[in-house]
């Protein structure tokens, strides 16, 4: 029995290697694909594709691990404002359930019907403030169930801070959470002079023109447009 | 004598990836890449300069995360098997090659390139690359400074400004431990400033940092020299702003060098282009296709039919556009000596991996333009920050503005739809480190562990990287499984501080998993003074 399983065995060998010799592409020679059009990046998904390995099927990416989901939010009744560049901020807020009720338990169908706005106070160079004296303030409607948004203040170089509040019908401002202060970022040339470091007035302009000649990654156009 | 400086920075960074539970992660590559293709290329350069007596002085950043990578024993394990396994590739590439001579002298190139990175990364620094550089700057041709603990990015942290103080705090022990001294310049991940951030650079003593163009020509008081001499923030840490032209030379796609036709080109690849059984044993393990540092062709033109590559051609190029770098600056520094009353200094920071992993011949170009700048002229000296504080100590005193150097010159990259997301966790849980760090100013046994390993955690989240990547579109996945992990990690430990439950197991588990700063000290976090802006007196009332 043991020789006529190894003479199967011994066989089967045979058959295999045959096979596989017939069937085995030649390897080593003209394996640089000459009209590859893609990047690989983007070329990636293509590559499975039949053009290239009919034969070769991709296991799938090993198991990951579970994602963990983060909380909505912390429930801290917060508004925090960033300057995003020198005209838009992007601000997020968290109210918790609990001020939700009590502001509606408060102003009853008013509050149903109130307007959530965003109440951008400018106080630049401001000393104090005391609510009625900013240099300015904007209301933007936004939509406080989304939990943030991006807005466009318009001035740079400014201080501001921005309150989450309510308009009711009748006019009145609730103010929901305060933000804090931020800044926006300065977009052009200052005016102000240190008279202890200045450049001859010719040799100045000559710096500057030399400068705004320059086109860099970023802060070229910004130049372009202060320096002529 | 020199009419002026040109301070060359090179910022190298790269994201903590280190992954002991998977033999095979596709992300731990860009740090082997890195070490083959810029690292070590980089090492040889300045090495091959010093032995031949070249007086030069560089500048070169390694953020902390790199510093711990490069250090790592587990990392190190794993870069000696893989480039073992690169060494293997090109002798079969060499074999496979015989009849394509064009091809099998490049074989031959990517061999000896391969042993000599190994011989380097092996027998001379005996896995350890950091003390390459460390030799480097104790020999006083580099100058090596800090950056963010994790590259976080300032001013989107800055709502609590405990959390900046502690990446530039973090960053301070951990240099002055492996570098033995502390550092003198600090590298603002993508040169994010907010006024005020340079006040916690002094607390640390730092004496300079970078800002973009804008950063310093937008400042409160407009800059006498513009960006060709450095300005001092009130705190009196210096600021340094980027050179424009310089880096338009060698960034930009269009007319930068690195585009030139005779240059190796990087998209072909021979994991994307060779037979795939043949490169079966080279790529990922799953059988997806990934690039192998082999590439054959040349730039060419725009174009599919790829001509080989031709490293003399190549070479020379690089010679030729290093003598056209060191020529532009000198008219350049001609030109801005005449109208100042002190030698100017061009600042031209670049990402190092840009030197060797994307341009080939990047580190070619420094050592042609070193030398040039050594040898064959007259007009420009490199130099770096802290020596020209040295020789200029008194400069004009002014805010620079908030900005960047990323894609219109502020914080949008890091700030927009598809990111903005992301901070109201990293503002909380810095909130929370701090409310920590107020509750147990003494911890010790685990309770200390598991405050340690909070900060970690939300050092980690803090990098700035899972913003940039979860913009651009690739590795999106990663970014924000690394970013959620991070947080929820730090929440749970928040829970289990606060609650009296840690669990030591647990803990244990994620320092060996995120073991970054193993010195951390998380009083950092304890609450710091608010930035001295001009607040008004009632607010928040």
């Amino acid at each position: 029995m043991e020789t006529i399983g190894l003479i199967l065995l011994f066989s089967l060998v045979v058959l295999g290697s045959g096979l596989y010799l017939k069937l085995a592409k030649p390897r080593g020679q003209k394996t640089i694909a000459t009209t590859r059009k893609d990047k690989p990046e983007f070329a990636a998904k293509f590559e499975t594709a039949v053009e290239f390995f009919p034969d070769f099927q991709f296991p799938p990416e090993p198991i990951q691990e579970q994602v963990p989901e983060l909380p909505w939010g912390y429930d801290d009744d917060t508004i925090t404002v960033m300057a995003k560049d020198p005209e838009w901020i992007f601000a997020y807020w968290d109210i918790s359930e609990e001020k939700r009720e009590n502001l509606k338990n408060t102003y009853g169908d008013r509050w149903d019907s109130s307007v959530p706005v965003l109440r951008v106070y400018d106080v630049t160079q401001l000393d104090f403030f005391d609510n009625s004296n900013p240099l300015d303030f904007q209301d933007i409607i936004i939509d406080d169930r989304v939990g943030s948004c991006h807005v466009r203040v318009g001035i740079p170089d400014h201080t501001y801070f921005a309150d989450l509040g309510r308009v009711l019908s009748d006019g009145t401002y609730i103010r929901v959470a305060r933000s804090n202060l931020f800044c926006t970022p300065r977009n052009n040339l200052s005016d102000k002079v240190d008279p202890e470091w200045m450049l001859v007035s010719a040799n100045e302009r000559r710096l500057l023109a030399y400068m705004s000649r320059l086109k860099g990654v970023s802060s070229a156009e910004l130049l372009n447009n202060q320096l002529h | 004598m020199a009419k002026g400086y040109l301070a060359l920075v090179l910022h190298t960074h790269l994201p903590y990836v280190r992954h002991p539970e998977h033999e095979f992660f596709l992300e731990e590559r860009w740090f082997y890449e890195a070490l083959t293709e810029s690292y070590i290329p980089l090492i040889h350069v300045f090495e091959s300069l010093v032995n031949d007596g070249v007086n030069f002085r560089i500048t070169m950043s390694l953020t902390p995360p790199l510093m711990s990578m490069l250090s790592d024993e587990l990392l190190q394990e794993r870069y000696s098997k893989h480039i073992t396994k690169l060494i293997e590739l090109s002798e079969k590439e060499i074999d496979r090659t015989k009849w394509e001579p064009h091809f099998h002298r490049l074989a031959h190139l990517y061999r000896d390139h391969f042993i000599r990175a190994s011989q380097t990364f092996h027998d001379r620094y005996h896995r350890n690359l950091l003390s390459a550089f460390r030799r480097l700057q104790d020999l006083g041709v580099l100058e090596i400074i800090t950056s963010g603990a994790t590259h976080g990015y300032f001013p989107l942290l800055g709502v609590r400004r405990e959390a900046v103080r502690a990446q530039v705090g973090a960053a301070v022990d951990l240099y002055t431990r492996l570098m033995g001294r502390p550092p003198l310049g600090f590298w603002l991940p993508e040169c994010g400033y907010h006024p005020g951030d340079d006040r916690i650079l002094d607390e640390f003593g730092l004496k300079y940092f970078f800002s973009d163009t804008h950063g310093i020509m937008y400042a409160t008081t407009r800059p006498k020299y513009g960006v060709y001499a450095p300005v001092y923030c009130p705190s009196g840490v210096a600021a340094f702003g980027r050179d424009n032209e310089t880096s338009k030379q060698v960034w930009s796609v269009h007319e930068g060098y690195p585009g030139d036709f005779d240059y190796r080109e990087y998209y072909r690849d021979i994991g994307w282009d060779l037979d795939f059984d043949y490169m079966k044993p080279y790529i990922h393990p799953n059988g997806l296709r990934i690039n192998t540092g082999l590439k054959y062709y040349r730039i060419t033109e725009k174009t599919d039919n790829k001509q080989p590559y031709n490293p003399e051609r190549a070479s020379q190029k690089a010679a030729m556009h290093a003598g056209n770098f060191m020529f532009n600056r000198e008219k350049q520094v001609e030109f801005l000596a005449k109208i100042f009353d002190r030698k100017p200094i061009i600042v031209s920071p670049y990402d190092t991996e840009l030197f060797g992993h994307w341009w080939f011949e990047g580190p070619q170009f420094l050592n042609f333009l070193i030398r040039k700048i050594a040898y064959d002229q007259q007009t420009i000296k490199l130099i770096t920050p802290s020596d020209y504080l040295k020789e200029y100590p008194v400069n004009q005193v002014t805010t620079p503005t908030a900005s960047s150097w990323g894609y219109k010159g502020y914080h949008e990259v890091w700030l927009e739809g598809s990111n903005s997301w992301i901070y109201r966790h990293m503002h909380k849980a810095a909130e929370r480190m701090t409310e920590l760090a107020s509750m147990f100013p003494d911890a010790s046994g685990d309770l200390l562990r598991a405050l340690k390993q909070a900060a970690r955690e939300l050092l980690l989240a803090q990098s700035s990287d899972w913003a940039f990547i979860i913009k651009t579109g690739t590795m999106v996945d990663y970014a924000v499984k690394r970013f959620k992990q991070h947080i929820h990690n730090f929440n749970g430990l928040y829970e289990d501080i606060k609650w009296n439950k840690i669990n030591p197991a647990w803990v244990g588990e994620l320092e060996r998993k995120n073991n970054i700063f193993p010195d951390i000290d998380y009083k950092l976090f304890l609450p710091c003074k608010p930035a001295a802006h001009r607040q008004p007196a009632a607010f928040g009332t």
